[in-house]
């Protein structure tokens, strides 16, 4: 639906984006600020030109055949692009002409795009009245008016009141099924929220397409636990590293916590539950570590290499 | 062309629900208003001194019209950069441009509608401002084809006026910037003219031929002379392309 061939786009001496390679029938674009989240979009959409590489949308090129992608493409900046001396009503009609729906049909499609995306009920007060939360659920109406086949969203909940967010998170479910959604967020929770796939940028180039749980599960070397005891001090360390699998015990960010980080695929749990109880230290807690996609994230961006490391092993 | 209707639509919409179009009108009239009465009160004073029978050449058309056209067109100078500079301005500041350059909708068509719709208001600008030879035909007789000439004169001045005001538009994002450099540009175009005594005849010749005040002073007294006629239309065509390139070549930044 979406395909992207080796994006490169400069500004001046800087590259905003080198190399960026995709295919996408949905996803997620993640990424810090400045990462190149936008100018990937920008170009996808036509409103920037390559400096080098190719884009289609739907099957057409975006810099060859602009018109044919354009009209198959819906797309919300992070700015909601509204004038505020129109009613909703008014406006969503002026992009519907824009994008060349039919004549007659223009009515019922402003008619849907309202209902959807629930604002039905400020369709005539002025733009520049509404509340931010209606502006930006005005905005992803505009985008979906014309119902293209490819809808490219631009930070869409950035921003907003979490009430806000939920809703518009809401909204963009109920359009997956029926369109291709790509949409961008430095949100971390919002990837796994949304989508299902993830395209993790930085500085400006892809460091990782996948799953969010594959993501996770490449990235881990070892399997971690947290323990946590009324009373630490003493051998509890040198017990727990004599369980058999375990690799190494670290103290852990709170007092009374340690880690414990046994080899992969090895569940210790229970061993280490009895190692605690039967030194006599009071067991509070005992939990796995999972990685948050956080961490995912941190892990990614801050250590290329280590995604390195953790896709050989994860292939080993 | 679909395409150049629904932005020229939109601007209107957008002209005449904003202020500014009112206002500049306003502006407009005011001055040619007090222009209009204080030539006829020209023309009075000469009527009044007339000795014998008026000679051929005395007519109000020539006496109150041909003037009054010649300042308008510099109070156009002033106008036209304050209708024109919100035209692209305000869609960069508002990011709307987003939503236009993403459309399938061309450059060349987002330029010629915001185009369109500065002809639109300007002709409504014309059709307002023919209360005054109206006002005059009721108790006198007036030559409707000079009236006719520069009429066409005027609004091939204001076409293209409109064309070098919305290319400033597309430069900036700041509507004071635009105007300002919309209102530098046309009087440029106008003062070249009166490089005569500067420079050297070869220079002198080429500097007036791209001058307004040269040309319009012809189109003004009513004289449509193909060749000041070419020159305003290469004008604004001219600048509308320039536009065209400033929204097109955005991409390319």
């Amino acid at each position: 639906m979406i395909q992207a061939d080796s994006l490169s786009r400069n500004y001046g001496e800087r590259w905003a984006i080198r190399d960026v390679s995709f295919q996408a029938r949905e996803g997620e674009f993640l990424g810090p600020n400045g990462a190149g989240k936008t100018t990937t979009m920008r170009i996808l959409t036509g409103f920037l030109a390559p400096t080098s590489g190719r884009a289609s949308v739907a099957g057409f090129d975006i810099v060859e055949k602009p018109m044919e992608a354009k009209r198959r493409l819906g797309y919300l900046p992070e700015t909601a692009p509204l004038y505020d001396d129109f009613t909703t009503r008014e406006y969503l009609t002026f992009v519907a002409r824009l994008k060349r729906v039919e004549r007659r049909k223009i009515v019922d499609a402003v008619d849907r795009a309202m209902t959807l995306c629930g604002v039905d009920d400020v369709s005539d007060r002025l733009i520049r009245n509404l509340s931010r939360g209606y502006r930006q659920r005005v905005g992803l109406a505009h985008a979906i008016v014309h119902d293209p086949q490819v809808l490219i969203l631009d930070e869409p909940t950035s921003a907003m009141d979490p009430r806000q967010i939920v809703e518009i998170r809401k909204v963009i479910k109920a359009l997956r099924g029926s369109h291709t959604i790509i949409l961008s967020t430095h949100i971390l929770p919002e990837a796994t929220a949304v989508c299902d796939r993830v395209i993790i940028i930085n500085e400006g180039a892809i460091i990782a397409v996948d799953t969010y749980e594959q993501l996770a599960a490449r990235l881990r070397s070892s399997e971690k636990t947290l323990v946590r005891a009324a009373r630490t001090a003493g051998d509890l360390p040198a017990r727990l590293g004599r369980i058999p699998g375990v690799l190494h015990v670290a103290p852990g960010a709170d007092r009374g916590e340690l880690i414990v980080e046994a080899e992969l695929g090895r569940d210790v749990r229970e061993q280490v539950a009895r190692a605690v109880v039967e030194g006599g230290a009071g067991l509070l807690e005992l939990r796995p570590l999972a990685m948050s996609l956080e961490d995912v994230f941190l892990k990614l961006v801050t250590h290329e290499d280590a995604a390195a490391t953790g896709g050989e092993e994860a292939q080993a | 062309m679909s395409g150049v209707l629904v932005i020229a639509r939109k601007e209107l919409r957008q002209l005449f629900t904003s202020p500014i179009a009112y206002v500049a009108l306003a502006m407009f009239f005011l001055i040619i208003g007090f222009l209009f009465f204080s030539l006829i009160g020209v023309y009075t004073v000469q009527v009044l001194q007339l000795q014998g029978p008026p000679p051929p050449d005395f007519d109000p058309t020539r006496i109150i019209f041909s003037p009054l056209f010649q300042d308008a067109s510099f109070v156009l100078i002033l106008l036209i950069p304050i209708l024109t500079m919100r035209l692209v301005s305000e869609e960069d500041r508002a990011h709307t441009m987003e939503l236009l350059a993403t459309s399938p909708v061309s450059s060349t068509a987002i330029v010629l509608g915001k185009y369109l719709a500065g002809v639109v208001l300007f002709l409504v600008l014309l059709a307002i401002s023919a209360y005054m030879p109206l006002s005059l035909a009721l108790i006198g007789r007036l030559d409707w084809g000079l009236l006719a000439a520069s009429y066409i004169g005027l609004l091939l001045l204001g076409g293209a006026f409109l064309a070098i005001g919305l290319f400033a538009s597309t430069l900036n994002e700041n509507q004071i910037v635009s105007a300002a450099i919309g209102f530098a540009l046309l009087l440029l175009f106008w003062v070249l003219g009166f490089a005569q005594q500067a420079s050297g005849s070869a220079v002198q010749q080429v500097l007036s031929s791209l001058s307004f005040s040269t040309h319009f002073t012809n189109l003004a007294s009513g004289v449509v002379d193909t060749q000041d006629v070419v020159f305003v239309l290469s004008l604004a065509g001219f600048f509308v392309f320039l536009g065209v390139l400033a929204l097109e070549s955005r991409k390319w930044r």
